[in-house]
């Protein structure tokens, strides 16, 4: 258990939200999860598109992508070949546009910049887009924010889901909890509690290290933790590092005040690494209700 | 086109054309977010070749192209580096350079 003194009442989160709500820059929705969806498929796909000539009879459409040369005084429109996807108007909106409806081997007289630009039409080739499946999400080789392989297409969109929907509550978190910490400072942050937080840390990383990397951190060589961290050994590192866990106690019990949880047991941060993460996780479900609640409202 | 490439397959791979080269990390979050603006652009532009090149998967691509942090893109023409921009970039910022790469 922290022995750190808190001498606050419960802390109105509700007020320090709405204050919140009142910046221009406030996020007030979570994001769309049918938009994310589509753009989940989008990026499955995006390795499996294919283009295909139309039939001569038909012309250009928006989203073709068109080969064609152009002849111009200025350089940027006198090329023998140039190829773009018509509509976006990464080479030049009004050019692009002036394509649609024209069939191969056409002729165009047309403009950009100001200056007339003669356009031949070479190729129009159409995109086919296949259904997204399992096989396709597998292969991009993506992991999920626990680190398990994504191999589905479901698993993919959720997982699409899950990073937006934490990247708006991490925001919304730290935008609503700035000024909580700035009105509920810590004063005299015990010096039992900063050497817990620093034997778990410097065991979390030890473990870590030798787990994935095979380096034990204490046998390391003094280059070789200057080069690493800029110190030169991992005591010193972890020493390096105490302003951060004042920061860490400070966030514990705030963040304990507000979700109502006592510091105790499971969830004593001077016993388990992992207890300001899964608090944060708590806040970010917290901020989540408190947005929830106003689009009710 | 989309690809993933080992660096030993590199320079076949980007040798003809326009290339985006993206040097990520699956652990990384920034590479993530900007997979999905990335992603948006090659769909909606097919011509555009896309290479995901994990660094480390393929440490060899950190000393080569000096990457420093992920995600880097390095926009190549015909095998040869034209620019780069690093961290995550909007859907604009990146069409505009890549308009600016492809088309001078």
């Amino acid at each position: 258990m922290l022995k750190t003194p808190f001498p606050y009442d419960p802390i109105d989160y509700e007020a320090y939200f709405d204050a919140y709500l009142g910046r221009e820059d406030a996020v007030k929705t979570l994001p769309d999860r049918e938009e994310l969806r589509a753009l989940a498929r989008k990026n499955i796909v995006k390795g499996h598109i294919t283009l295909e000539e139309i039939p001569a009879d038909e012309a250009v459409a928006s989203g073709d992508t068109v080969s064609f040369s152009c002849e111009s005084t200025l350089p940027k429109y006198n090329k023998e070949k140039i190829t773009v996807s018509i509509g976006r108007g990464l080479f030049n909106r009004p050019l692009e546009d002036a394509l649609i409806g024209a069939k191969k081997d056409e002729v165009l007289e047309t403009s950009a910049d100001g200056e007339p630009v003669r356009v031949r039409i070479l190729s129009i080739r159409r995109k086919l887009v296949p259904e997204p499946t399992d096989e396709m999400a597998a292969e991009m080789g993506v992991k999920d924010m626990r680190q398990q392989p994504v191999t589905t297409v479901a698993g993919y969109e959720e997982m699409i889901y899950e990073q937006k929907r934490m990247e708006v509550l991490g925001a919304v978190n730290y935008y609503v909890t700035e000024p909580i910490f700035r009105d509920h400072p810590v004063m005299d942050c015990a010096a039992e509690d900063l050497s817990a937080l620093a034997d778990l840390e410097e065991r979390m990383f030890y473990e870590m290290f030798l787990r994935d990397e095979g380096i034990d951190l204490y046998k390391e060589s003094k280059e070789a933790m200057q080069a690493r961290w800029g110190c030169d050994s991992f005591r010193d590192f972890i020493a390096l590092r105490y302003d951060w866990y004042k920061i860490k106690v400070q966030q514990c019990l705030v963040y304990a005040n507000i979700l109502g949880i006592p510091l105790t047991g499971e969830m004593d941060p001077t016993k388990r690494y992992e207890v300001l993460s899964e608090l944060t996780l708590k806040m970010y479900d917290r901020a989540e209700e408190a947005m929830k609640k106003r689009s009710k409202e | 086109m989309t690809v993933y490439i080992p660096e030993e397959e590199f320079d076949e791979t980007v040798k003809e054309g326009f290339w985006i080269a993206d040097f990520c990390t699956d652990h990384c979050g920034p590479c993530k977010v900007l997979d999905l603006v990335l992603g948006e652009i090659i769909y909606d532009n097919p011509e555009i070749n896309l290479a995901k090149c994990d660094i480390e998967k393929s440490p060899a691509y950190q000393e080569r192209f000096e990457v420093v942090g992920t995600p880097t893109l390095v926009f190549m023409m015909d095998g040869e580096e034209k620019a780069r921009i690093s961290g995550i970039q909007s859907r604009e910022a990146l069409e505009e350079l890549i308009s600016s790469v492809m088309f001078g």
